[in-house]
């Protein structure tokens, strides 16, 4: 029977060359988003990734990398004096406006972190040399920023909030796709940028346990070696009040999450996914169903002979599968062609790893295995009496 | 007389709704066939000819009425099990031969030998050995638009006894066949059948086959 869904299958090309068309475009779109989803979702968290802290600490209300309160500067040294702590450095994140020498506003994020330490890590291969930030008024940003920050380069000068600022280096893969432009500098510049406002701190003038002295955002906690991490994290959250203590991982999740539901990016990538894939199997059913109805007579004449309907039906599942397999391979490179040519010449980041491609696959089968239902149902109603007619 | 019958169809009643009322086609129809009797049913057109042998088949149900096929009844049978019992116990031979088109006719053949499960090698020898005895050994490659309607017929002979069934059902062997074609598949058919003890119904009403058959029954009026 696979011998006569195989010839079934090639003997009109042209027609299996346009169900191929439409396997190849649903796949190609679907490698598409799913490329452009991973890839957003992945880089909304580069800078935690890149992190060599075991603990990222922050205020219990924090929301995302992005959206936290201040913490006390005193939680350092709180933290350092928890046992099998090994080293501990603060991260400063606030927003800010950075204008180019001509006078163009750029809306940031200015990443303060001590450059001399080893928990924030960027690049291995910066253009320009990443510790000069410790400099004042020195930044470095990601090298894919330069049009959005109107400067042309390294030793590009711009102002934030009336103070001089200049880059010095450039860095690869850290910029999250929708955030403002991240600005990289020592905790010192950042400060001097961005410093604290003072209705951001007293939500509660009777109870905060904030003050002016907090200049911090996260606090970044790298444990001993064989140090039991559970027991770890309680003494932290034990030892910084009010505090919200994250492994890695869980701040990866935590920013990751917060943009998928605030963008709504998966349901929006996911829909043209599923018009794509709809798209597909409309076409493979098309085609599915016009190929059983070519071939009723043999159809019935098979159920006449009395071989098993559910033979009959397997012929025409197998077309599907090997339809879906052979439609994905074109698909998948054609999706490739598309993603290469969206991050090189729009500096979109598309994220096509193996198991999305595994997962692809998987879904191109499905599709033309669910279209083929309806040519199932086709052949189903087929009356053997047809075999009777002259 | 132990074993039982190849075939028997016993007061088979069918009736075909239409829009001037029902169609009474048959109306207690007999018949039966012992192991490789020849039985031709004759009959006008439009004589029920083709209902009967489909009954006989299990593909129809009758509205009353009772087919055995070797003892077994087949019309109280569930669908799926009556087809079990075409595949292994019945042959079928059409007017328009009904072969795959896209199938050489060796693969035609080999149809439902393969679903019956029977071994590949084993498969080979038996489809050689038919296409040898019908005279098509040099054409069994070829698809059935490449072979003449007298040869599509044998190949349609083939593949219904290559299974070896108890019974064939014939539907106008002959009809799309010239005088000489539908001779030599007649000769063809009935000698192969005898040799393997098979019963042929043949369901026709070309006079020219009476001679081939042991017995003549004539549907008339929906009895025989
Ligand atoms: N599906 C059907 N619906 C209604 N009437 C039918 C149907 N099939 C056959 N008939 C009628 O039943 C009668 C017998 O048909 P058939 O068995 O094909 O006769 P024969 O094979 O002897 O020519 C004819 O009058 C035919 O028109
Ligand atoms: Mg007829």
């Amino acid at each position: 029977m696979i011998r006569l869904g195989r010839k079934h299958l090639f003997e009109d090309l042209p027609r299996f060359f346009a169900s191929l068309g439409g396997i190849v475009f649903a796949v190609q779109l679907v490698v598409v988003q799913l490329g452009i989803f991973f890839g957003f979702v992945h880089s909304s968290s580069l800078l935690i990734q890149e992190s060599r802290a075991d603990f990222w600490a922050a205020a219990k209300e924090m929301q995302y990398l992005e959206i936290t309160l201040p913490v006390p500067y005193s939680w350092i040294a709180k933290a350092r004096a928890v046992t099998g702590v090994a080293e501990v450095q603060p991260i400063i994140i606030r927003s800010i406006v950075f204008e180019n020498s001509n006078g163009a506003l750029d809306y940031g994020r200015v990443v303060g972190f001590d450059p001399a330490g080893s928990l924030v890590h960027l690049d291995d291969h910066p253009v320009g040399d990443l510790r000069e930030i410790a400099k004042p008024g020195a930044f470095a940003a990601d090298a894919g920023q330069l049009s959005s920050l109107g400067v042309s380069g390294i030793g590009a000068e711009g102002t934030i909030r009336t103070k001089k600022a200049h880059l010095v280096a450039l860095v690869h893969d850290t910029q999250p796709i929708i955030s403002p432009t991240f600005l990289y500098t020592s905790l010192r510049n950042a400060v001097l940028w961005s410093p604290a406002m003072i209705d951001e701190f007293v939500r509660d003038p009777f109870t905060s346990s904030f003050d002016i002295n907090s200049p911090l955002n996260f606090v970044l906690v790298k444990a001993k070696p064989g140090v039991d991490l559970v027991a770890l994290r309680g003494a932290l959250e034990r030892a910084l009040p009010n505090s919200r203590v994250l492994t890695k991982a869980e701040m990866i999740d935590v920013t990751q999450r917060f943009w998928v539901k605030r963008t709504n990016v998966g349901f929006i990538l996911g829909l043209c996914a599923a018009l794509g894939i709809l798209v597909g199997m409309v076409v493979v059913a098309q085609i599915l169903y016009t190929s059983v109805n070519e071939h009723i007579r043999e159809y019935g004449t098979l159920k006449a002979l009395g071989i098993p309907d559910r033979l009959l039906y397997a012929s025409i599942i197998w077309q599907a599968v090997v339809m879906g397999l052979i439609g994905f391979i074109p698909g998948l490179l054609l999706g490739l062609a598309v993603a290469g040519y969206a991050q090189n010449a729009r500096g979109i980041a598309i994220e096509i790893t193996l198991p999305i491609t595994l997962e692809v696959l998987g879904l191109s089968i499905a599709m033309c295995v669910v279209a083929a239902v309806f040519a199932v149902r086709r052949a189903m109603t087929i009356d053997p009496m047809i075999v009777f007619k002259a | 007389m132990n074993e039982p019958r190849a075939v028997i169809g016993d007061s088979i009643v069918m009736t075909y709704p239409s829009a001037a009322g029902p169609v009474h086609v048959l109306r207690g129809a007999n018949i039966h066939a012992d192991r490789g009797e020849i039985v031709l049913v004759d009959g006008p057109s439009g004589s029920g000819k083709t209902t009967l042998l489909s009954i006989l088949g299990g593909i129809l149900t009758p509205a009353s009425g009772r087919v055995t096929i070797e003892g077994t009844d087949v019309t109280r049978m569930p669908r799926r099990e009556r087809a079990c019992l075409r595949l292994a116990r019945l042959g079928f031979v059409f007017q328009g031969f009904n072969l795959l088109r896209a199938l050489t006719a060796r693969e035609n053949i080999e149809l439902p030998l393969q679903a019956l499960g029977i071994r590949r090698a084993e498969r080979l020898k038996m489809i050689d050995a038919l296409l040898e005895r019908l005279g098509l050994a040099d054409k069994g490659a070829r698809r059935p638009a490449q072979l003449s309607g007298g040869e599509q017929q044998r190949v349609a002979i083939a593949r219904a006894l290559a299974g070896g069934p108890v019974v064939v059902l014939a539907d106008e062997p002959t009809a799309s066949l010239d005088r000489e074609n539908g001779a030599e598949v007649m000769k063809l058919l009935c000698e192969l059948a005898r040799e393997r003890e098979t019963s042929v119904l043949i369901a026709s009403h070309d006079q020219r086959i009476a001679p081939f058959a042991d017995r003549i029954v004539s549907l008339v009026d929906g009895r025989c």
